[in-house]
Order: structure tokens, then sequence, then C-alpha cells
């Protein structure tokens, strides 16, 4: 079991405050150092309850503003600490009611040892500091993770804890509690804060359970477990990236590409690239909102081009592990002397160096001070709309004085809000700037024709009418047309329950078509295969969840949404799934029809958003012409 | 239902009448030595929704009276002389210190993420659900009053403070208080086995169980055999159980009944 110390150093510097698990290491160091005076306060094998003590005595240090201590003072910080301990006890035992068998020691904390703790000496040889730092660069990673990684790199530390230690105390990594700890007071109540430092989540996601490998109260994070415990008396190591790899400067970043750019994605392409050169300017963030059929992959290479030319790492964040895959050959293609990984949840190479690395936003916590230029796929797609966690994990992935570019055809409200600048016309109509500083809007197909508008009908009781079986004559109209003119037809639902009962009453309504249906859903067996036969035609009418409303284009598709006024549709889901019509320039036209049983707020926000791009795209050619 | 919703697939609103359904079929088919009402409430206890429940797979009537083992998904041999009590395994081996074993389910893909989720992933949150499908199993199986307490298996100290929890125990603790029996922690595991998935056949498997454990459990001389049962998350070749049991008996004059309940067989 590791025991973590508590001691202060006094020295020229303001005193601080100090946890390590190996005191003999620090002793060296420190004397190496500047010959500081070192006090212990006390030892406690729970991680958490050390550095929770340690703030506190940062709190009290900072408060006392003194460069000296003499007894009076360290007697004082030790009952600070005792104090400490006491009220977590207190609490921790109140909030895990589950054991009846009374109070009860939960944290154990030892004052005055003896300081011959009977560590090896702090013998650990450069070579091996540098080694396991050159493998661990750029990463957070729990305990077990990082020995499996340095296992997998073929280094055997014998003495890991000093090593990693004397990285610490040089200010190379960080060593923290995967569980953060800490008593908040208040009037009322006082209560047991506990966050996750790998995923941020807050005390309703932290579980307290007693751990048999600490001996003390612990708590675990159920958020992130599907990637390792993070617990209270796990190590999570962060270690920043400090220079670039500098291997192979330069030659990444060619680029064999030979399609074209329109005059509009050259712009805003390269307006993305100014944003990542220019060194001076204070913005880290940028948005690149192209809608649907815009062709934002292609807007991103010379933005990935210029991060490679300086010998930088890139890494692409995009919600599934689908599009992972389907990218990571796409982008190996355009970049062939670049190291480009595919890093999901079962892929091999995820350890591998590289020089860009799409990844599913999971998998980014993994990452620390990593990459130069990061850039997030889909930002308003389900894993990170209104998710804290991915965010603060994509933020941590980015290199002190990197660079953070969100891609998106539907940007949630309060990126916009941050981002877009609004700009006012005479009349006092606001509308969206094309460009500023931090966004680059950019309305218009690449192949040049409008986006289709939607149709939104209004069918009251809609779904008595479905379950009785009875024609909705716009629908049956618009799927009729759609079919007999040799088209293909997404039919979106709200539910999973409702893809069966909708395919059986299409069926009964269109027999003519009936062979040519099919319906698909997150959890179905058969989801891929299906999608394929989409794909092939061989389906001619697919009834779907939310699930294809991205990533899937269709040639010559319509679309039509029943039900369009429950919650899962919101504004940004109905606009990318109009945005499945039209995409290709053989076929730029196609009908969307959005079935509502109730008069809702999201379709016509759709709608309007829709027609206001349309506009804006309008005004961007009238100007182009009549330069 | 829990908050959390369906412990397997996660979904929250299950359809209401037909959970039920599913729960009044499952208490019907499983309460013989108990009534059906307290079945059904143990049934309805269970944190799944109303597929996972149906997909549930229960091991029937028909099983082998020493291992548990369900005749139904037998092999064909197995089948032929399916009117003999006990199955080709138990009597290969013959007698032994473990009176008998009894699984709720039978190992398969139902089961097999949700234990690994708990065991290696460490979902601990998961102990309340297989707490629950023990208590149910002892019901079915056991009457009550029948054991004088329970004996969850024990982890190496290695294992234990790697992992950080035992999975046993947690479910043990679930199970006593349900059903008011104590658990008794008086057994170790004195020997470092390989992981199970990392040992290759039936020889090698029981040969490295041999003298794994160690009882320090009550006097040697109690007046009555003591009833106790051992508890473990599943049924393999019951090396593990039989280990257990034979250092359980092993300085006891008067030898304690021992059975033991799993919750995959």
């Amino acid at each position: 079991m590791r025991e973590y110390l508590l001691y202060v150093k006094v020295g020229r510097e303001p005193i601080q405050a100090y946890v390590t698990p190996c005191f003999r290491v620090d002793q060296h160091f420190w004397q190496e150092k500047e010959g500081s005076q070192l006090y212990v306060i006390g030892r406690t094998p729970s991680l958490a309850m050390a550095f929770s003590l340690r703030e506190r005595l940062h709190q009290y240090l900072q408060e006392r503003q003194a460069s000296t201590v003499n007894e009076q003072a360290l007697a004082g910080m030790r009952q600070i600490a005792l104090t400490g301990v006491r009220e977590s006890n207190a609490l921790y035992g109140h909030t895990f009611s589950d054991d009846q068998s009374g109070p009860r020691e939960w944290f154990a904390w030892r004052e005055r040892v003896d300081e011959q703790d009977g560590g090896s000496s702090p013998l650990s040889n450069r070579g091996d500091i540098e080694q396991v730092k050159e493998v661990l660069a750029g990463r957070a990673l729990l305990w077990e993770e990082m020995e499996r990684l340095l296992q997998t790199h073929g280094i055997a530390v014998p003495d890991l804890p000093q090593l990693l230690q004397r990285l610490v105390l040089s200010g190379d990594a960080q060593w923290l509690p995967g569980v953060r700890l800490q008593v908040r007071k208040s009037w009322l109540r006082h209560s047991l804060e506990l966050e996750c430092t790998r995923c941020g989540s807050g005390k309703e996601k932290i579980e307290l359970t007693t751990c048999h490998t600490c001996g003390q109260g612990c708590a675990y994070c159920t958020e992130c477990i599907g990637m390792g415990r993070s617990k209270c008396c796990t190590p999570f190591l962060c270690v920043p990236a400090k220079r670039a790899p500098s291997s192979h400067t330069g030659h990444a970043g060619r680029l064999a590409w030979s399609g074209r750019y329109s005059r509009d994605q050259e712009v805003a392409a390269d307006r993305a690239r100014q944003f990542v050169l220019n060194h001076w300017g204070r913005n880290v963030e940028f948005l690149i909102w192209a809608v649907c059929g815009a062709g934002k992959t292609e807007l991103l290479f010379p933005s990935v081009v210029a991060a490679l030319e300086q010998g930088e790492r890139v890494l692409i964040a995009t919600p599934r592990k689908d599009v992972v895959l389907e990218l990571a050959p796409r982008i190996q293609r355009v970049f062939p002397e670049a190291r480009v990984i595919a890093v999901h949840g079962s892929s091999k190479e995820k350890w591998e160096e590289c020089d860009i690395a799409i990844a599913t936003t999971h998998q980014v916590m993994r990452f620390y001070q990593r990459f130069f230029l990061v850039v997030l796929d889909e930002v308003d797609a389900f894993p990170y709309h209104q998710n804290p966690v991915l965010y603060r994990a994509v933020a941590r992935a980015v290199k002190t004085g990197g660079r953070l570019l969100y891609l998106s055809a539907t940007p949630p409200r309060y990126l916009q809000k941050r981002l877009v600048a609004k700009k006012k016309s005479l009349l006092g109509r606001s509308s969206y700037a094309l460009y500023s500083s931090s966004h680059v809007l950019l309305p218009g197909r690449y192949h040049g024709h409008a986006l289709p508008v939607p149709q939104i009908c209004t069918v009251s009781g809609l779904d008595k009418l479905l379950a009785a079986g009875r024609v909705i004559t716009p629908l049956h109209d618009m799927l009729k047309a759609s079919l007999d003119a040799g088209r293909q037809v997404f039919v979106f639902v709200p539910r999973v329950e409702e893809v069966p009962r909708m395919l059986g009453y299409l069926q009964v309504m269109l027999p003519d078509y009936r062979e040519g249906m099919a319906g698909v859903h997150a959890s179905d067996p058969a989801r891929e295969e299906k999608v394929m036969a989409f794909r092939e035609k061989a389906v001619k009418l697919m009834v779907t969840t939310t699930i294809l409303e991205r990533g899937v284009t269709i040639p010559g598709s319509d679309v039509a949404v029943v039900g369009a006024q429950a919650p899962v549709f919101d504004e940004a889901s109905l606009v990318q799934i109009a945005g499945r019509v039209g995409r290709s320039p053989d076929d730029p036209k196609g009908t969307v029809l959005f079935v509502q049983s109730y008069r809702a707020a999201a379709p016509q926000a759709a709608v309007r958003q829709i027609t206001q791009m349309n506009q804006l795209a309008k005004q961007l050619r009238d100007r182009r012409e009549m330069a | 239902m829990s908050q959390r919703g369906c412990v397997r697939c996660g979904i929250r609103v299950a359809a209401r009448n037909q959970r039920e359904a599913v729960v009044r079929s499952w208490a019907v088919r499983l309460s013989g030595r108990t009534s059906y009402a307290h079945m059904y409430r143990l049934v309805d206890q269970l944190p799944l929704c109303a597929g996972c429940l149906e997909e549930m797979p229960v091991i029937g009537e028909r099983i082998c009276e020493q291992c548990g083992r369900s005749w139904e998904h037998q092999g064909q041999q197995n089948l032929l002389e399916s009117r003999a009590l006990r199955c080709r395994d138990c009597r290969s081996i013959g007698e032994s210190a473990l009176g008998g074993n009894r699984g709720l389910l039978r190992y398969d893909d139902w089961g097999k993420d949700l234990l690994g989720l708990y065991k290696y992933r460490g979902d601990e949150r998961l102990a309340d659900f297989f707490g629950k499908l023990l208590t149910l199993a002892i019901y079915r199986y056991f009457r009550s009053g029948q054991f004088d307490y329970l004996v969850a298996v024990p982890l190496h100290a290695k294992r234990l403070s790697e992992r950080g929890f035992n999975q046993m125990e947690r479910v043990a603790g679930q199970l006593s208080r349900a059903i008011g029996v104590p658990v008794q922690d008086a057994l170790t595991r004195t020997k470092e086995t390989a992981k199970l998935s990392q040992q290759t056949g039936r020889e090698v498997r029981i040969h490295s169980m041999q003298d794994a454990f160690a009882w320090k459990g009550e006097a040697a001389h109690p007046k009555k055999p003591s009833r106790i049962l051992l508890l473990d998350d599943i049924y393999t070749t019951g090396s593990t159980l039989r280990a257990c049991a034979q250092a359980i008996h092993k300085d006891e004059t008067v030898k304690s009944h021992i059975w033991s309940l799993t919750i995959f067989r």
C-alpha cells in the first residue's frame, strides 16, 4: 500500500506544501536545488486526502504570507491538517451510510513519522527519465494505463514512483488523485465535494466505496468507468508535451489532393489557415460554420498543412467511431507523408506516435497538451452537445498556445454567442456576419445551388391517424411522387418503437413499393447491411430514427420527418436532416417535408435558419457578380 | 425499477404493462418453495426492462442434482443419459466436501458483459443487482433457515488490492441483508492462481486449486455441524468451490454441511 507524505518547504520562495509518495526523492531534490528546509506535516494512505489537505494548507499559507516558520506555526499547520481529516471522516461516514458498523476511521492520518521510510535511494538514471518522459509526453493517464503503456514500449523501471516524483518536482508532470475530495463549508451544513479529475464529473456521478487498494474511504467515477476506474487512490498523471516531434519537420505537411475549391470555399479555408498561423492573435477558438454539403472536411486541409509544416501534431476529434474509420484512410491519402492514426476504443494503434490523430471524443480524454491544432467535427452532435465533460477533455488536449477549431453545420447557441458576430442591417434586422476573427460562415453548398427549404404541414391527431391506418394526404402524395420519380426517401421518426409501426403503416399505404422498404435503428443488428442496401438502391424507402441524420449521403433522395414536433428533433437536428437532400451536383433539388401534429418551434426555426443561409449565399453571389 | 433504468440496456422508460406480464410469468415459473406473491416481489425488484427480463436465461427445472447444471442446454451424450440424477462430470469427481451447487442463470451472452462490467471494470453499483439475483435464487432453491451463515469466495490479497473490491463480498452483504443470515469472513486465499481465462483444461484447473484456501473459522469442535452456504459468481468446473469446502472441512471434527450458490452455472 502506498502512503503519501505531506510536507511544507521553506526556502527562498514563498512557503509551499507538497505531496509525495517517496519523501527521500524530495529531500534529495531540494537539497540539490537550493538547500531548503522541509517540515513533515503527516502522512496518509489516501491520495485524495493528502491533496485536499494540501489545498487547505495553501489557503492558510496564502493568508499568512510569512516566509519563515517556527514551532508554533508548524503546530498550527498540523492542527489544520488534523481538523481536515476529522471533518472528512465525519462527512464521509455521514454520506456513506451503507455500513451499520457505527463511527469509524475512514481516513488514517499519522503525524510526525520517522523520516526514514526505507525506500531505495533516488538514483534513477537520466536515461530512464528521458525515456519515460518521451513516452508519456502529451498524455493524461491513470496509473494502470501508464504502466501498461510503458510495458508496451518495453520500458521496465524498478522505481517508477520515485522517477515520476522527480518529473513532478522538476515541473515536467503533474501527479493528481483520480477523484478529488474536498470539504465544502457552509453555514447550514458542511458537505463533501467530489470531482473526477479525468472527466470533471461532479458528485452525482461519483460513488463512494470502501476500497481494498488503499484501505481508506474511497470514491470512483461512474461517468468514465468505461476507460478504467478513476478512484480517490489512483494517481492520475498529466505530462504535457513540451516540444514538437522534430524528426521530420515539414515533409509531413505535403498535400496530395487534386480536388478544387469553389471560390467561397477557398476564402473560408484560407481564413481558417490564417487563424492557425496567427501567433499574435488572442483567439484560441475558431468556428467554421458551413452548411450541410459545403465540403467541410476539405476546408480543413490548408489549416492542417499549416500546423504540420511547423512540425506540430494535429488532432481531429469526431463523435462516432464509424466516422473515425472512414476519415482516417481518407486523410492518409491526402497527406501521404504524415503518420495518421485512428484512435478509438478498440484500435490497436492508439498509443502510437503520430502527426495526425483521428480520435473519437472519449479517447481525447487520454491526451494532455499534446496537439497544437485540435479540430472538433460536428460540435452539435450528441456527445459534445451540452456535455461539459467532453469540452473540457478537448480543451485539455490542446497545447499551451495551441488552436481549437470547431466544425459544424448547425453550431449550438452557446458557440454562436461566443464566436459568431451578428451584424445589423440599416433596417435593424440582424443577421450573421460572414466572417470575423473567430469564425467563418459558408452559407452555400459547393455546387452553388440553394439548400432545399422544408415544407411544414400540421396534421392534428397525427398519432391517432397513423394508428388507425388512415391516409395522411400530404405525406402520401409526397412519398408517392418521390418513389414514382425513382428517387429514394428517408422517413424519420422520433422513437425506436415507432420504426416498425411506421414501416407497417407505409407498407399498407404504398403497396406498390412494399418490397423496397426497410427500417433501421441504433441497436439493430443488421444496421450496417440495411444502410448498405439503401446506398446500393436495393432499398427505396428507409424508416429511421435520428441515427441517419448525419454522415449519410445518398444522391437523389428526399426526406420526410413524421412527428417533427417531438423534442428529439431540435433545430440543429432538423437542419441536418434537411441537409441530406440535394447534395450531389447532378441533382441539387429535392423535397423535404416536416409533418407535425401541432405547431412546434423547432421545425419553424429550422426553416428560418435554412432560408437565412440561402439569403446569405445569394448575397454573396450577387456581390461577387457585381465585383 | 431503479432510477437508473435497465442495468443491461439502459432503457429508462419501459412499457409498464408489458413488464408486468413478464414479471408475472417468471413469478409463476419460479415460485416453487416460496409463495407466488413473494417471488413476484423478488422478480419485480430486478432493475431490468421488460425485454431483458424476458430474455433472462434462467436455468430450468431439470438439472443435475449435484452441480445444478441444466439438462436442456447440454451436449447430445448428456441428453441421452438424462435419466441420471447427476451429470457426467459430477459422477467422475465422486464424493467431495461440497454437498452440492445451485446456479440461477446460464452463463451466456446475456450475462457475460454484465459480469465483466462488474468484476473487471469495477462498476460496483451492479452489486445491488447481483445481490437481488442471488436472493431470488436462494428462495428458489432452498428453504428459509436452511443455513447458519454465508461465506463468500475470497480473492487473493494481491488481486484484491489490484481490483479494489471483492465482487462476491459485496453481493454476499446484499444477500445477507435481504435474508437475515450473517456473513462469515473467515476464508482466505493462500495461493495465487492465474486468471480463469488463462488456464486451459479441466485438469490444470483442478490441480491449481488444490490447497488454495485456508479456513480460520470457528473452533474445530462445535456441538453440531454448522450449515454453510458458499457464494461465488460462476461455477465452471467447480474446483474453486470444492477447494473452499475442502479447506473448511480440513480441521473440523464435526463436519459442516456445505452447499454453494452461484449466479451463473
